[in-house]
């Protein structure tokens, strides 16, 4: 039996504690530095001082803000972001009674609308987040974007306080500027294994203090099938949507040792092996990974009607009791407990195929969230003032307090100051220790984005693949679809890379190999300044 | 007096175009605000499309790079595109009968005079129609749903099926499904079309068939159904292309799933154009706009195969 709380997965093996602090001291550190400056920003200690929730303490950062009134339009993605944003926007408009915030807490469709028009039409909001269709080397070059360093006061201790890896060359940094202000860490698990305790317990299971197998999962989706009689099911999906088969397929291959994962991202490159820079398809940890979900689709123990339900669907369903697990985010808890508060959830790691040797999950450089300023905004100084308090330690911690584990802050520090609930403390345990950052083609060679942003996509996808693998419209066996993909991959990339090239792009397909990368260790070498 | 002096063909067509085009001033002042709108939205989109389909461009960055005709080469080998564009065919050619006739059949009872209660189910047939078709999709969705969906519900009550059958998640079932539900949302439409029709044909024929003997059907194949043949001609094309455009109703009630199964034309369009996959390099707005003109040609050769048709029945009953 393993725990993740036992410490004998991949951090108490391999990683040294050395690295443990460089990583998440980080931040604390840096605040302690920014202590001695001349600002009235809350001084940071050791100990940790609990922030009250919606007290904010906004320092006068000494940006010269406006005296006329004005009216600051900020736009994101809202979900858990809109609990903080809801409260301190007022708060800040209270302290700077003739600036107003206009916030739009707005879905993934409105923004790729108004944001894509806006910054061609030059009528895009002030604040804003990219939408997954532009990226942010093609905002820079267009001149869409304006950059944070002469914004935010003391910009440069700012930024020294952010763990290696927030901010990047070639991802928020161009030219020397930065463009992204990353406010929260992706040192999370996207596809933790969330239950229902009542459930699983009935069925002689205690999935918070041990992590499953992977042939144990599939027991447990059984028992609970059976157990459910009709009324639920052992796992539910939401497999109208990209992702929601393929993302914990692919982390629970690359926990199980496939280094790179075979979903691990949106671009043309999602599924490869950094080390070697092949894709990832077709090895045999991956190909186990799906035969496991079809052999619990097989086993009648995956919620009816998964096959149309997109993730919102889903995880709506799971607090109604319809199912006994479901891959998803840590984003949840707080939107479960406040909806459905006799819901008795539980988490843990996903299932793994050795529990003895838990391989780390890799993110990319960046945070979970950035956000980037419009090049037409006239509005500099409230942002940098704003930015700069959203990088303080008690803008953090509010932000923790706000968020919890659904978007950690990236000053992982803060996350001390900040009262969570049981749970959303184990989600943030557990990604802080199974995560670890990976190498980026486009941060040691920026010339990449030029073949990103000329890559067609290939379709089925993989995410597309499962799904067709699940529903029986693909008739092929797993390692017969894989190897089909694998060679639609590598084909796709080899051309990206020869049109970037005829574009005048330096690039080849030795970027996407990092022959010193040890996926037991943060790769940070490329992101040191 | 002016305009009906214009419209006189035979006076008109012995004076100069620019004299005509002068006296009809008029006219044309009331049409412009129309035409610069349809300039604006219509012609403007379409010229712009057939434009943009000979560069390789994802509709965002400044950077366009002239292909040719590249983007009309690799859809004639993309089976996305063509899977697509025989389901959208396929769509409009099961959907569109179906919904002329059961709205022919129940636009003729509704026109029966015995019938008291006409205009209260006109409204209620009608109702659809006007509601959002989003809603009526994501509700559909539940009626559906394969878990607790009222229709499996009923169908495990009377034992036609011992499992939940899942509509829309299954790729045998959800085009139909799909077809059924889009007919019900719309055939209230061509209802009230055929209802006009068939209030244009006078009550005194009926009369003097049924003083004849003629019975129902005698009535119904002699004289209603050859006085709607121009109407049906026009309906059949309302609807046919109608049926063709179900993007919003696709979208969310499929949102061509699983795994393309209902990915129509327009969703392929869309996909290409916006992405789907959350990717920068998925957003294709030349390669799109290639399809969409591929599709659009097919579109106007329905249009203009009913248009010949339409003209060729206007020709008849002018002989007769």
């Amino acid at each position: 039996m393993n725990t993740p709380s036992t410490g004998k997965g991949f951090l108490a093996e391999s990683m040294s504690r050395r690295t443990v602090l460089q990583l998440f001291g980080a931040g604390g550190a840096a605040l302690a530095a920014a202590g001695c400056t001349n600002t009235d920003e809350p001084k940071t200690s050791s100990e940790p001082t609990l922030v009250k929730k919606g007290k904010f303490a906004i320092p006068n950062s000494g940006a010269k803000l406006p005296s006329a009134k004005v009216t600051l339009r900020w736009m994101d993605s809202g979900d858990s972001k809109a609990y903080f944003f809801k409260d301190f926007f007022p708060a800040y408009s209270k302290k700077h009674p003739n600036i107003t915030v206009q916030y739009d807490g707005s879905n993934w469709n409105n923004i790729q609308q108004v944001i894509t028009l806006g910054m061609r039409n030059g009528t895009a909001p002030d604040v804003f987040q990219l939408p997954p269709n532009i990226t942010v080397p093609m905002a820079v070059k267009n001149g869409w974007l304006g950059s944070v360093d002469d914004l935010i006061p003391h910009w440069q201790r700012v930024k020294a306080q952010f763990p290696a890896g927030t901010f990047a060359n070639g991802v928020t940094d161009f030219d020397g500027k930065t463009y992204g202000m990353p406010f929260t860490s992706n040192a999370r698990i996207n596809n933790l294994l969330l239950f229902n305790a009542d459930y699983t317990k009935k069925a002689g299971f205690d999935l918070a203090n041990k992590v499953l197998t992977w042939d144990e999962l599939r027991e447990v989706a059984k028992k609970c099938t059976k157990q459910g009689n009709g009324k639920y099911y052992g796992i539910i999906f939401g497999l109208n949507q990209q992702g929601q088969m393929s993302g914990p397929v692919s982390d629970m291959a690359q926990m199980a040792g496939l280094h790179g994962g075979s979903d691990a991202g949106n671009g043309i490159d999602a599924g490869i092996n950094w080390k070697t820079g092949d894709f990832n398809y077709t090895d045999d940890l991956n190909i186990a990974a799906i035969e496991l979900m079809l052999a619990m689709k097989s086993d009648g123990s995956v919620f009816p009607g998964s096959a149309s339900l997109d993730a919102p669907g889903a995880r709506a369903r799971m607090p109604q009791g319809v199912a006994a697990m479901i891959f998803q985010g840590p984003w949840n808890i707080p939107a479960w407990r406040m909806d459905n508060p006799d819901f008795n959830l539980g988490l843990n790691i996903p299932p793994q195929q050795n529990p003895k040797k838990i391989w780390p999950l890799t993110y990319g450089p960046g945070g979970s969230n950035t956000w980037y300023i419009s090049d037409k905004s006239k509005l500099g100084p409230v942002i940098g003032d704003i930015f700069y308090y959203m990088s303080s330690s008690d803008g953090q911690s509010q932000w923790a307090e706000h968020d919890g584990a659904g978007d950690p802050p990236a000053l992982t520090g803060s996350l001390k100051n900040a009262k969570l609930d049981s749970l959303q403390q184990q989600a943030l345990k557990l990604g802080t220790q199974y995560t670890m950052i990976r190498p980026d083609p486009a941060v040691r060679n920026p010339d990449v984005s030029q073949a990103y942003e000329a890559a067609i996509p290939v379709t089925p996808n993989f995410s597309d693949t499962l799904v067709g693998l699940f529903t029986g419209q693909i008739k092929k066996s797993v390692p017969k679809a894989m190897k089909d993909l694998q060679d639609r991959s590598n084909k796709a990339l080899d051309a990206a890379i020869a049109t970037a090239k005829k574009r005048g792009a330096k690039v080849s397909r030795s970027d996407w190999e990092f022959s010193d990368w040890n996926p037991e260790k943060p790769y940070t070498k490329i992101y040191e300044k | 007096m002016q305009i009906a002096w214009t419209l006189d063909r035979t006076r008109r067509s012995k004076k100069p175009l620019r004299t005509r085009l002068w006296e009809a001033r008029y006219c044309y002042v009331l049409m412009a605000p129309g035409l610069v709108l349809i300039g604006m939205f219509s012609v403007y989109p379409m010229i712009a499309s057939w434009y943009y389909s000979f560069f390789d461009w994802s509709g965002i960055s400044e950077a366009k790079y002239f292909v040719g005709w590249q983007n009309f080469r690799q859809l004639m080998h993309d089976s996305f595109f063509w899977h697509a564009f025989w389901r959208s065919a396929w769509f409009m050619l099961v959907s569109t009968p179906l919904e002329l006739v059961l709205s022919l059949l129940v636009a003729i009872v509704l026109n029966e005079r015995a019938l008291k209660l006409a205009p209260i189910y006109r409204t209620l047939l009608f109702i659809p129609v006007v509601t959002t078709t989003a809603i009526v999709s994501i509700v559909m969705s539940f009626v559906f749903a394969a878990f607790n969906g009222p229709v499996n519900q009923v169908l495990q009550g009377v034992g036609i099926v011992n499992r939940p059958v899942d509509f829309l998640g299954n790729h045998h079932t959800v085009m139909w499904t799909a077809i059924g539900i889009f007919v019900w949302k719309w055939f209230g439409q061509p209802m009230i079309y055929w209802l006009a029709g068939l209030q244009t044909i006078p009550q005194e024929l009926y009369e003097a068939a049924r003083v004849d003997g003629a019975r129902w059907w005698r009535q119904t194949f002699s004289i209603t159904a050859p006085l709607l043949k121009p109407f049906a001609i026009v309906i059949t094309l309302i609807v046919a292309v109608g049926n063709l455009q179900v993007f919003a109703f696709m979208q969310a009630l499929t949102n061509g799933g699983p795994f393309f199964s209902s990915e129509v034309m327009e969703l392929y369009i869309y996909r290409m154009a916006f992405g789907a996959s959350g990717s920068a390099a998925a957003q294709r707005l030349g390669y799109a706009s290639a399809a969409g003109v591929l599709f659009g040609v097919a579109v106007m050769l329905v249009a203009g195969l009913q248009a010949l048709a339409l003209r060729k029945v206007r020709a008849e009953r002018a002989g007769t």
